[in-house]
């Protein structure tokens, strides 16, 4: 509890926290695009891809929400499967030999990890780490499966990834850990709650074959 | 709790925070189809003056209440509406869904006026019946296409947003003669709602 919750400090810390991120999405790319190297270009978008696009970066969001309400050894635990579990996940997908995954499953770790950060809810550790490990290599899967590009050096491509999903996990996660203000928890709850209802919602467009 | 009364303040601009992040996706061409479909999804909600102003009657109201419902409603509502947008998906017949939520409007505007506090279960019930038409209205219009993720979620966002507003003017209870103030706004919401039904009946 250091600084004292609710004070100005801890404040500017938590928007700074949020702020950098945001910042760095836009800066990023743009550098990427001055150094104009290919073996920049794998890397990058590795990295930038889960976090372009909703289906992924909503379910790595509840993620890393769920693990900093839990605290304690969850708060590293959960995210490191989850990134162990991605690269693997990806690692499927670019070989294109492993399992075809059904794009239709995509929201459903939105929906159970959604309902888990709007509950508070907790899990026995057995199964938290296996829904988890399981949702990693759909998360992975999915990042690489459909990959539209072609890519000419798969392991950079999967170190962008690993780096890109690590670094919101870990940020995300250090804050709802360590800020334990009422208001800042009561807005990690709503949160949860607003991707488990877009999950919900995709779910049933999907099973429906609205899409 | 000093600073309490800018906790609102603060959980609003983290959310909107939030909820414009992925407008960055804008800038980069591969996400353009992304950002699109979530600005769309967001401006939805905020095109319907029935909506909006139910919306944010649902957060004033919230405010009024106090412990907890001003923390409850906004966890659990999202997820209400998300069944009646299921149910719009999916076609279930459900009567008059724009003049179920003029009466919402109307209701939740003299609850606000009146500054009646019903029980915990019986306003979430008034909100729920509000949420799953809310939900209805929007989830029947939900494009069936690639963009449905980033359109959900921008839907889903804003209507959180506009519930926080709603907290936010709640708070003016804080001022000298807010609480007069604040049920005089709720005796226009539901004024406003009076004459939007009587649009809807004329029609």
């Amino acid at each position: 509890m250091s600084p004292a919750p609710g004070s100005r400090a801890a404040r500017h810390r938590v928007i700074a926290a949020l702020l950098l991120p945001l910042g760095s999405c836009c800066l990023l790319p743009a550098s990427a695009l001055a150094h104009g190297s290919a073996t920049l270009g794998d890397f990058y978008a590795g990295m930038f891809h889960p976090l372009l696009h909703f289906e992924l970066l909503l379910p790595l969001l509840a993620l890393a929400l769920w693990s900093g309400q839990l605290g304690s050894s969850h708060a590293w635990r959960l995210p490191l499967v989850f990134v162990a579990a991605a690269l693997l996940g990806a690692g499927l997908g670019m070989s294109q030999r492993g399992i075809e995954l059904s794009g239709s499953l995509l929201p459903i770790p939105m929906l159970v990890l959604g309902l888990l950060v709007a509950a508070r809810g907790r899990l026995p550790a057995w199964l938290a780490l296996g829904l988890v490990a399981l949702f990693g290599v759909q998360h992975g899967h999915a990042n690489t499966y459909a990959a539209e590009q072609q890519i000419q050096r798969p392991l950079l491509l999967l170190a962008g990834f690993g780096t890109g999903i690590g670094l919101v996990l870990f940020h995300v996660v250090t804050r709802v850990a360590r800020h334990r203000a009422f208001w800042l928890q009561t807005a990690v709850r709503v949160l949860g709650s607003w991707i488990a209802a877009t999950g919900l919602l995709v779910l049933v467009l999907e099973w429906t074959g609205n899409r | 709790m000093k600073t309490s009364g800018n906790a609102p303040t603060r959980v609003f601009c983290i959310a909107l925070l939030v909820a414009l992040a992925p407008l960055a996706a804008l800038a980069h061409v591969e996400g353009e189809a992304a950002g699109a479909g979530f600005v769309s999804g967001f401006l939805h909600p905020l095109g319907g003056l029935d909506h909006v102003l139910a919306m944010l009657a649902v957060g004033m109201w919230g405010a009024q209440l106090g412990n907890p419902a001003i923390w409850l409603l906004p966890v659990a509502f999202p997820m209400v509406m998300a069944f009646g947008g299921v149910a719009g998906i999916l076609a279930v017949p459900l009567p008059a869904v724009e003049v179920g939520v003029t009466i919402s409007v109307v209701v939740l505007g003299t609850m606000i006026a009146l500054d009646r506090r019903p029980p915990l279960w019986a306003s979430a019930l008034l909100v729920s019946f509000f949420a799953v038409f809310h939900g209805y209205a929007h989830g029947a219009e939900l494009p069936g296409r690639s963009g449905a993720v980033a359109y959900s979620a921008g839907f889903v966002s804003a209507t959180g947003l506009i519930h926080l507003s709603g907290i936010g003017i709640g708070f003016v209870t804080r001022l000298p003669h807010g609480r007069s103030l604040l049920r005089a706004g709720g005796s226009a919401i539901a004024a406003t709602g009076l004459l939007l039904a009587g649009q809807l009946f004329l029609e």
